[in-house]
């Protein structure tokens, strides 16, 4: 495997990339975050793999209108909340967390009502491809959005809120926000969709929800991700999620201890479980973001690929790992380090037309993508983009 | 398309500033650990249980669950109505061997249950509002009610032995069960109103029913038959939807301004008491007593306001004392006494709650902070619509959200 990385090099003190998806023209998009300094706000970055070549469309804070310097909770921060319609059009919703200028840390029970420091709400700016505003609004008064789908047929976008966690559903015709309820207590890190727009995820112990939009209502599965048997389920929400080839299924990571790997065939309602995603069980527990797996994606050899952050004498760092659904073996490929120096998170992964895969790194200042050349080239690339963050 | 970020200057984090000493390190871990868990209730001990005993069945479920009401019974369970597609009638026995909800079912489709009394007797009465503005009268009769009337004329061995004695949750090793009693549906007693809250008089034989449009206090029997008005608590319909009543089975209210009025029941006279519920400056058009709670040792309400507001009444000296805001929000949406201190919980729609406690011999007024339970799962409350204090002084919040849980406080010793 060969890496290199693309590093967003004129933001550095950026130094988180939650949300990366496939453009419709080719182009990779990115959100690239500013977590742990205050006075920041998220950018979007777009990477052509065929000019090689980054570009940065809009600072979000200045889309919406709440400048980074305000002493506000600031709009530092993308999520899981990028996405882009067929048409090109980019949609773009920040989450809290960020910090006011000068501050370090933030967090929203202990400012909601603060007379500066609140958060204004998550907002939402939808662009061109070339960053050219076409309008903003606040979708979310005092709460930041966690994760988001876009269903551009239904026109609307659904997504859950943070920190309350309620399931909302954005009307992209009217602009109304419809909160549909609370669902859990910990935020998803991934709401999917299926080929009829409706909306799938899971609450904090990995039931599945689904938000039926005919009925516009959400309602239980039956379905509930796997985990270890010594565990009770908490906290193993959905992580990651990407779409099957087939069409008709999806397969994820789930976000807690020892990730159980899955294949969701929203047709059938089954779930399929192929145990933890990689390696031994971790009995222990200490802090989550040394257990992860994330950066999910289909490569054209049809093999599913995703980056797992394993331990090793040097420290917990990520490695990327083939699964092949038919045989269910999976292997590492190798670490996801460039330069010597290893990637801290993989959030999420997407194929270029080149046949490369890309992922977002978590994590490192200044924050970048790692571009692995697993020797496939474009051959039979996954044609279903995926339509959430 | 942006240019020229090259030539930004960015802000830059404290901890990469030179010569940073460690000291200072220090201190942001350690602010840090501290900050996270300021927000949240740190004294005391909070628990949440769900709408169903989880190791044998699934809660009341998600859009059915928003808890609108809590009684203390004198049987020393809670009971609870819920709200929403179906509003459902639940208790929760606090017994070490029971220390869990029973959802005794549902009563109404797309309904509150508003409110529930109890009578002598120990039935509940229930004020529920459905679609439009219906509302109608429910009765429960608890297990040990249902007894006291059992004919056992012509009952097999097996049938008399399996009867249940009282309203219960038993997770016996041999034999888990679960008994509840029977809801029955009364009249409508306010045709083309919903229903604001309910009392009853000493004796049981009399509700006292507040219109929720029109602020008109009915009375009625217990049955539900036909109210007959009594008398209104302002003419514009600028009311407080809450009432209260005493030990002597006064009932009290609030109209204009946050104006108290008192009901006596022996004349059916409704007369203003010439106070009102203290407001912030400008805001007393709009002020609103949105809960209330009685100190039966001392005879002295507490009451607190949509502003936020936390006042003492005192009904022998007719006067009212403005405790302070206790929180940055609005909207009190309950209030329970324990021991000394009266905790209220105070949010407004939307927000993260608070839960506050004034102490009656320190007279401090603090903010304690937003929900976060453990256990029985780990559980923000965001939003909530009454308080109850049970028989021991533990104190029951109801969360009222799509999915919902009874929040129990044990106060610290």
């Amino acid at each position: 495997m060969k890496i290199e990385t693309i590093v967003f090099s004129d933001l550095p003190e950026h130094d988180t990339c939650w949300s990366f998806i496939e453009g419709c023209d080719g182009k990779l998009y990115a959100g690239v975050c500013g977590e742990m300094t205050g006075g920041l706000s998220a950018y979007v970055a777009s990477y052509d793999p065929a000019a090689k070549r980054v570009e940065y469309l809009f600072e979000i804070a200045a889309a919406i209108g709440s400048p980074p310097d305000n002493g506000q909770g600031t709009h530092s921060k993308i999520h899981k909340c990028l996405l882009q319609d067929d048409e090109g059009i980019i949609y773009a919703a920040t989450h809290c967390t960020g910090p006011p200028l000068n501050d370090w840390i933030w967090r929203p029970w202990n400012c909601w009502n603060h007379p500066q420091k609140y958060f204004c709400g998550s907002g939402l700016a939808v662009c061109k491809p070339d960053g050219e505003l076409l309008y903003s609004k606040i979708i979310l008064p005092r709460e930041g959005s966690r994760c988001m789908a876009l269903a551009q047929d239904r026109k609307k976008i659904y997504g859950l809120s943070y920190p309350r966690n309620h399931f909302f559903v954005y009307d992209l015709a009217t602009r109304e926000v419809s909160d549909i309820g609370r669902i859990g207590n910990i935020n998803p890190q991934c709401v999917f969709i299926d080929k009829d727009e409706n909306a799938y995820t899971t609450d904090d112990y990995g039931r599945m929800v689904k938000y039926d939009a005919d009925r516009n209502e959400l309602l239980d599965t039956g379905i509930m991700l796997p985990h270890a048997n010594f565990r009770n389920g908490y906290h193993n929400t959905l992580y990651d999620v990407t779409p099957s080839p087939d069409g008709e299924s999806v397969y994820g990571a789930t976000w807690t201890w020892g990730q159980r790997l899955f294949r969701y065939d929203f047709k059938s309602n089954r779930l399929e479980d192929f145990g933890k995603a990689y390696g031994e069980e971790d009995c222990a527990w200490e802090h989550i973001i040394n257990s992860h797996v994330g950066g999910m994606v289909f490569a054209p050899d049809g093999k599913l690929y995703f980056a797992v952050n394993i331990s090793t004498d040097n420290g917990c760092r990520p490695f990327l790992v083939r699964f092949d659904p038919e045989s269910r073996e999976r292997k590492v490929v190798g670490a996801i380090e460039a330069d010597g120096k290893p990637g801290d998170h993989i959030s999420r992964g997407v194929c270029g037309a080149d046949g490369n895969l890309y992922f977002a790194e978590a994590g490192n200042t200044p924050t970048k993508l790692f571009k692995c050349d697993i020797g496939c080239g474009p051959g039979k690339k996954n044609k279903i983009r995926r339509m959430w963050g | 398309m942006l240019n020229d970020l090259k030539e930004k200057k960015w802000p830059a984090s404290p901890l990469k500033a030179k010569n940073i000493d460690p000291e200072q390190l220090k201190q942001f871990l350690r602010i840090r650990a501290d900050y996270e868990k300021s927000a949240f209730v740190t004294e005391g001990h909070l628990e949440v249980r769900a709408l169903g005993a989880k190791e044998f069945t699934k809660p009341i479920p998600p859009g059915e669950c928003g808890i609108s009401t809590l009684l203390k019974h004198s049987n020393g369970h809670i009971y609870g109505g819920t709200c929403g597609r179906n509003a459902h009638l639940f208790f929760y026995n606090p017994a070490p061997d029971g220390d869990a909800v029973a959802d005794i079912g549902a009563v109404a489709a797309n309904a509150s249950i508003v409110k529930l009394a109890e009578l002598p007797d120990g039935r509940i009465i229930g004020a529920v509002n459905e679609g439009g503005k219906q509302s109608f009268l429910l009765s429960y009769k608890p297990c040990e009610v249902l007894l006291r009337e059992k004919d056992f004329k012509d009952m097999g061995v097996r049938e008399i032995f399996d009867l249940p004695a009282e309203d219960q949750l038993f997770f016996s090793t041999i034999d888990p069960c679960h008994s509840a009693g029977e809801t029955e549906r009364l009249g409508n007693p306010l045709p083309n109103e919903h229903i604001a809250d309910m009392v009853t008089d000493k004796s049981g034989t009399r509700l006292f029913i507040l219109g929720n449009s029109s602020g008109i206090i009915y009375e009625c029997a217990p049955d539900g038959g036909h109210a007959r008005k009594i008398g209104s608590l302002d003419a514009n319909g600028n009311f407080s939807g809450k009432l209260v009543c005493d030990a002597d089975g006064m009932v009290y209210g609030a109209g204009l301004y946050g104006e108290l009025f008192r009901l006596n029941p022996e004349n059916n006279t409704l007369s203003s008491l010439g106070i009102a519920a203290p407001s912030l400056k400008g805001r007393e058009l709009y002020n609103k007593v949105t809960a209330w709670a009685l100190d039966g040792s001392s005879g002295v309400f507490y009451g607190g306001t949509l502003d936020g507001i936390i006042f003492q009444f005192i009904p022998q000296e007719n006067r009212i004392v403005c405790l302070g805001k206790p929180s940055d929000q609005g909207n009190v949406r309950g209030i329970a006494l324990s021991g000394r201190k009266v905790y209220s919980l105070v949010g407004e729609k939307g927000a993260c709650c608070h839960l506050t406690c004034y102490d009656t011999s320190s007279r401090e007024l603090r903010d304690l902070g937003c929900l976060l339970a453990r256990s029985e799962r780990p559980w923000n409350g965001y939003e909530f619509s009454s308080m109850a204090t049970g028989r021991d002084g533990t104190v029951f919040m109801g969360e009222n959200d799509r999915i919902s849980h009874l929040f129990i406080y044990f106060p610290p010793v």
